[in-house]
């Protein structure tokens, strides 16, 4: 219980502080940390980002930050792609998905590291410059 | 029609990244909204969370009709996430974000490591 709790209090901790989701800090923990099967804590993580990402978007929307067009129509897509994705994952064995998710943390980390120049780094470069 | 192509391929990558690993699709979505369809940052950022929803959504009730859900530790860590979100959001300006992300960045590439070796591990001893 207190474990569950803290691992949901350092996923919402990083993205907040990040900008990376909390899937990313959640499937690892559960699966490392608390023994969760692999196709059981990724099922857990989307239940969980739901209504995380309700209360975040609709503050953003209040703020005029959803654009609503791009929303609903990229929306549908990743609809579709999100019930495709869910079922591969589900004819899946267990070591694959923790293949797929290891390889997309390395990928995910080494962005963070500026590996490779991401979107998020400018943005802080140039808040940062207004900053100073 | 170039429009069209970019809505399906980015739509489809976002929502299969999604469903397939269990998390949001957010690092797919804002920087293909920021850099193909010119929206800024922040707008990205907002309309990928209204898209999460979405997908999320769908995906999980995917994952609930094989019951690989437990709604029990899903509620634990929800409660915790708020807190943290409400934490982070607070902390936001007070921290040397630059390294903490290179910190963060690094305990990732440890963690991929270490869920590669599980996995591979599997295939070898065949244990499910």
């Amino acid at each position: 219980m207190l474990l569950e709790l803290a691992i949901g209090v350092i996923a919402g901790l990083l993205s907040g502080l990040m900008g990376v989701g909390g899937g990313i800090v959640m499937v690892p923990a559960m699966t490392l940390l608390l023994g969760v099967e692999q196709h059981v804590a990724q099922g857990v993580s989307l239940i969980v980002i739901v209504p995380t990402a309700i209360v975040g978007a609709s503050t953003h929307f209040r703020q005029g930050n959803v654009d609503l067009r791009t929303a609903v129509l990229l929306g549908v897509f990743s609809i579709v792609g999100g019930l495709l994705g869910s079922q591969v994952a589900q004819l899946l064995d267990r070591q694959w998905l923790q293949l797929i998710f290891g390889l997309f943390l390395l990928f995910t980390g080494s962005r963070m590291l500026g590996l490779r120049l991401g979107v998020k780094q400018e943005k802080k470069d140039v808040s940062t410059r207004t900053a100073s | 029609m170039r429009l069209i192509l970019i809505l399906v391929g980015v739509g489809l990558a976002t929502g299969v990244m999604a469903g397939l690993m269990g998390v949001g699709g957010g690092i797919i979505a804002v920087p293909a909204m920021v850099f193909l369809l010119g929206l800024t940052q922040h707008r990205a950022h907002g309309t990928s969370l209204a898209i999460i929803v979405l997908t999320a959504t769908a995906s999980a009730l995917n994952y609930g009709r094989y019951g690989n859900v437990n709604l029990q530790l899903a509620a634990e860590l929800a409660v915790g996430t708020v807190v943290g979100s409400y934490l982070g959001a607070k902390l936001m300006n007070r921290v040397p974000a630059k390294d903490l992300r290179r910190a963060f960045g690094a305990m990732v590439i440890v963690v991929g490591v270490m869920m590669i070796w599980t996995g591979m591990s599997g295939f070898l001893t065949g244990v499910q």
